[in-house]
């Protein structure tokens, strides 16, 4: 399946390693910051304080970024599980149809999930609402990447779903998918 | 409810069945029993639960482990732990198979997944091993049955699903794998001794056995994957780190062992990972969707009901796990781990907690028999792992994996009767 899109799947795939980058950095900065300060206090010194304020919540939020903000580049390698069991056995043509039966709900859901993750942040902004922790992080950064992440999704799905629809009415018997890595 | 459980069922298999991805499937799940059988606002319901589910700081340490077990999928330890065990095991009845079995029981020990475990070894102890006339039947089933060692030993990545689904501390659920994950290798390095002993002519002769001294020094190539699984496991026995941040600590030192190694590059760097941030985020996913489908269903009463219809069965403890064994493997061998995980305890948990069984217990029990479906036909994924490997059919790549799983069976039923082997652990670290 070629994606016209790919490349900003791709974007959303290495935004997600990035976050996943950061996460990890900061964590361990903190780590040597603790070593550091068990040090000093062993020998005597003072403690420094090193230490990231609020890290568990930044890093909470930069695993919303990781977590959605992949999940179209995910779709279009074929990464996200299903059962292909049965499925696998059809022929071409009707295994052409009941993949669109697949994309469409894929799709419908995607958009609901969309419409209604799209409220939520609204009110997050409307209220103000920030995080818990020490930062009170406003919460629509972490929102809007979710939502980000699901509209990527959904154009991936979109695209998907069209070009199977058009294989599956025009010429359903040509109709390949790549079941590799499935179940 | 006896109507609505139909509809849910069936439209459950509908969904997974046509081969609807999981995840939407649980979504889709979720959406019909709160909008057709509650008068509960679905879409509020569902924004709420996936955004609460999403961002957790204990949920942080599964792309972190995920990241760290496809660092050392690239790197160079499977080679180094060949070389520095197989020496030693030249004596033992059964002889290099038992690489297969301590191998991966020391590779599921740094990394969180069982077909990481399965294609890391395999790549290098199926040539290895087959090449020095080993039966191979007898080699893919090991390595079958071992890699699933990967799911309980920590870290372990669906450990942590079920920790985070179901509100456990993830500390404990990984030091309550430790034991029954040892007491799985001794089952099989037992069945191999067995083995050998039964058919002495279909094991190879031992080498000539390399003096100590050049033991020794093969076995210092041992010390980075001992010193990776100290590092972590270690540091979360004994407090000075929660799951999060020794997954984190882990991933830096897979970096410097694999840098050190000369096997890390610009390109396998970002190959590990992407590698990473799929299998993630295709988990992260799921577990969204287990999240609203967890909600949805305590809205609709479902659970509550089949947990006090089982009550009126009056069922022993016993029966009650007897019979849900039986309902995992069936559901195992189409559904893969994760997804027995997340429908189980979207579902059945208050039923569980209703019998009396301890959680941590109950995570680890259902880990094993998730283990069990790992190498079940059709669907298991270390199966499909060793086909590509092998070039095999998947039906004797099973046949060779069976007295495994039987193995497995006698496992389950060896923690239902001393619960201690789970249990001690977690409450030795508590005190």
């Amino acid at each position: 399946m070629t994606y016209r899109l790919r490349p900003l799947y791709q974007l959303g795939g290495y935004l997600a390693a990035l976050c996943l980058c950061l996460i990890c950095t900061l964590i361990t900065a903190q780590i040597l910051g603790r070593l550091v300060d068990r040090i000093a206090t062993a020998i005597g010194g003072d403690r420094i304080g090193l230490a990231i304020p609020g890290l568990a919540e930044i890093s909470g939020f930069l695993l919303v970024g990781a977590s959605f903000l992949g999940l179209a580049y995910t779709f279009v390698h074929g990464g996200h599980i299903r059962v292909t069991l049965l499925v696998g056995r059809l022929s071409p043509a009707p295994r052409a149809f009941v993949e669109v039966f697949c994309l469409s709900i894929a799709l419908i859901l995607g958009l609901y999930l969309g419409w209604y993750l799209y409220w939520l942040l609204a009110d997050s902004i409307a209220f103000n609402e920030t995080s818990y922790g020490l930062l009170r992080i406003p919460l629509w950064i972490p929102q809007s990447a979710m939502l980000l992440g699901v509209v990527l999704f959904c154009l991936a799905l979109a695209e998907a779903w069209w070009a199977t629809l058009v294989t599956a009415v025009t010429r359903p018997s040509t109709f390949t998918i790549d079941d590799s890595g499935q179940e | 409810m006896l109507v609505m459980m139909t509809i849910l069922f069936v439209t459950l298999m509908l969904l997974l069945g046509s081969g609807v991805w999981v995840a939407f499937s649980l979504l889709g799940l979720g959406w019909l029993g709160l909008s057709q059988f509650t008068s509960v606002p679905t879409g509020d319901v569902l924004a709420s639960n996936v955004w609460g589910e999403s961002y957790s700081w204990e949920l942080t340490a599964l792309p972190m482990f995920i990241w760290m077990g496809e660092i050392l999928f690239r790197s160079r330890l499977a080679d180094d732990m060949f070389t520095g065990l197989s020496p030693w095991m030249q004596r033992i009845p059964g002889r290099l198979l038992h690489t297969n079995v301590i191998g991966c029981g020391l590779f599921a020990a740094v990394s969180g997944s069982s077909a990481a475990t399965c294609a890391t070894m395999g790549k290098m102890t199926i040539p290895e091993l087959t090449r020095r006339g080993y039966d191979e039947q007898l080699v893919i089933g090991t390595l079958a049955g071992s890699a699933t060692l990967g799911l309980l030993i920590p870290p372990s990545i669906i450990l942590i699903v079920y920790g985070v689904a179901t509100d456990q501390s993830i500390a404990r659920l990984f030091m309550a794998g430790i034991f029954p994950g040892l007491l799985l290798i001794s089952l099989f390095a037992g069945y191999l001794m067995l083995w050998s002993w039964r058919f002495p002519d279909k094991v190879p002769p031992a080498e000539t056995g390399l003096p100590l001294g050049e033991k020794l020094r093969r076995a210092r190539r041992l010390i980075p994957l001992l010193a990776l699984i100290v590092g972590v496991i270690g540091s979360i026995y004994a407090g000075l780190a929660s799951p999060t941040e020794a997954a984190a600590v882990g991933v830096v030192l897979s970096l410097l062992l694999a840098r050190v190694q000369g096997s890390m590059n610009g390109g396998v760097f970002r190959d590990a990972l992407l590698g990473a941030v799929r299998t993630s985020t295709m988990i992260a996913f799921i577990l969204a969707g287990a999240a609203f489908l967890t909600a949805a269903m305590g809205f609709t009463g479902l659970p509550r009901e089949l947990a006090a219809w089982i009550g009126t069965l009056g069922l022993s403890p016993v029966m009650l796990l007897a019979a849900l064994t039986l309902f995992f493997i069936l559901l195992g061998c189409f559904l893969d781990g994760i997804s027995v995980v997340v429908l189980t305890t979207s579902i059945m948990l208050p039923m569980v907690e209703a019998a009396g069984i301890d959680l941590i217990w109950f995570g680890i029990y259902l880990v094993v028999v998730v283990e069990m479906s790992q190498i079940t036909p059709p669907v298991g994924f270390n199966l499909f792992v060793l086909q590509g490997m092998t070039g095999r059919n998947i039906l004797s790549i099973a046949w060779a994996a069976l007295p495994f799983f039987f193995l497995m069976m006698l496992g389950v039923v060896l923690i239902s009767v001393f619960p201690g082997i789970v249990t001690w652990l977690p409450q030795a670290m508590g005190n």
